[in-house]
């Protein structure tokens, strides 16, 4: 039963780390602060403000 | 017990597949650019500094003179409004400032531009206009508008979408709106659908319009296209695919909220101006810390990259971007940058890689 139970475990954590992973809801690598750009909106047309940064690499001049 | 092992193994490698493609996805539209380094000292550019709290800047359709937005009065969450003093900007080299106005709007909004003395914001799919007496939300019937920039003919060109009522299909691109009669006129077609889309295209084709004098053009934030409009009409007439390649980014939704979806939506371009025969864009992929990236297109096609150094202003910090026959306006919430476009051509033609 311990093994099952942490089998179980293990799987729903990887389970929660690919759904997170893939459908967003990052809260590592991006972030949605200031006031620059759109970040959320609603179906309404609201509009929550913020600057979506991503760390995504990309050839630096620096 | 095997079964278990198998069941294992093949979430193992589902999860590694993912991060592989989140990875390698991301790296689909790097690139590589050939730099040239150039400075622009305080001699060269004509500097108003942020010394009230500039909230924002926004331009007079009427007689082109930039005003700038201070924050006057925050409102507590049950009003959801913020009051901003407007002020026009003499871009002499005195720098002194005109009285200005007041003006309240939804909190959430965002002001775009001033035709004599209404202000013109956007606001839940809606056109929000704004005098001293009164306050007009131009919200036409089965049409949703995302942004919008006054054409010299009187109209004003929307990024948005109108509900044919015909065809029950919903058109997705620019439009001209007549604001006397709400007529409507598409200018280019993005896309046509049979649901709506609106509150995902709403963050995809986030951008915004740059007055280039003649031409207006829509910069989008996330996706590597520009297109150019004439600016009397609103006619197309171009579109530049720029080097990042940035595809329209994906949405994700939860519940009655969308946002990006992780790792499918990358920063493209922040604004562009025309300089000679040259088109000159502010990149935003990637973020250099202090340094502004110029792309050089010349025939649409890709020629060289200026890092720029600007009083230590990145490309993540442009609030608002204008131009004119001899200079380009470029504004931070620190400061409202006048620069000869004269300069900036001495800069790209002679200096070297």
């Amino acid at each position: 039963m311990k093994k099952r139970a942490i089998f179980l475990a293990i799987a729903a954590a990887v389970g929660a780390t690919t759904a997170l992973y893939s459908f967003g809801g990052d809260l590592t690598t991006e972030a949605c602060s200031g006031d620059t750009s759109r970040c959320i909106t609603k179906a309404n047309g609201d509009v929550i403000w913020g600057n979506w940064v991503s760390s995504v690499p990309t050839p630096s001049p620096l | 017990m095997k079964t278990k092992h198998v069941f294992f193994s093949i979430s193992s490698i589902a999860v590694l597949i993912v991060l592989y493609y989140g990875i390698v996805g991301n790296n689909r539209t790097s690139f590589e650019r050939t730099f040239v380094h150039v400075n622009l000292d305080t001699s060269d550019v004509f500097t108003s500094k942020n010394e009230l709290g500039f909230k924002d800047f926004v331009i007079n359709s009427m007689d082109g003179r930039i005003h700038r937005l201070i924050t006057l009065k925050q409102s507590n969450d049950s009003v959801d409004s913020i009051t901003y003093h407007i002020q026009p900007i003499i871009s002499d080299s005195m720098g002194q400032f005109e009285e200005g106005f007041a003006f309240t709007f939804p909190k959430n909004a965002r002001v775009r531009f001033l035709k004599d003395k209404s202000v013109y914001s956007y606001h839940r799919f809606g056109l929000y206009i704004v005098d001293h007496q009164s306050t007009l939300i131009l919200n036409p019937v089965n049409v949703s508008i995302y942004d919008a920039y006054p054409l010299v003919n009187g109209n004003i060109l929307c990024l948005g979408e109108i509900k044919d009522t015909n065809s029950e299909k919903f058109a997705f691109g620019f439009f001209e709106l007549n604001e006397s009669t709400n007529e409507t006129n598409i200018k280019h077609l993005i896309r046509e659908e049979s649901t709506s889309t609106r509150s995902s295209d709403l963050l995809s084709y986030a951008g915004r319009f740059c007055d280039l004098g003649k031409k207006l053009a829509f910069v989008y934030e996330r996706v590597g296209q520009i297109l150019f409009f004439d600016n009397n009409n609103g006619t197309k007439i171009m579109t530049l695919h720029t080097i990042d390649k940035t595809p329209v980014p994906e949405t994700v939704m939860f519940g009655d909220f969308n946002t990006y979806k992780r790792g499918k939506a990358k920063l493209s371009n922040s604004a562009v101006l025309i300089v000679d025969k040259l088109i000159v864009v502010i990149s935003k992929q990637p973020i250099v810390k202090e340094k502004l990236i110029l792309d050089v297109y010349k025939d649409m096609k890709y020629q060289k990259s200026l890092l720029l150094k600007l009083d230590g202003v990145n490309s993540n910090d442009v609030v608002f971007f204008n131009q004119t026959e001899s200079q380009f306006f470029l504004g931070t919430k620190k400061a409202l940058y006048t620069i000869p476009i004269e300069q900036l051509l001495i800069k790209i033609n002679f200096s070297k890689t």
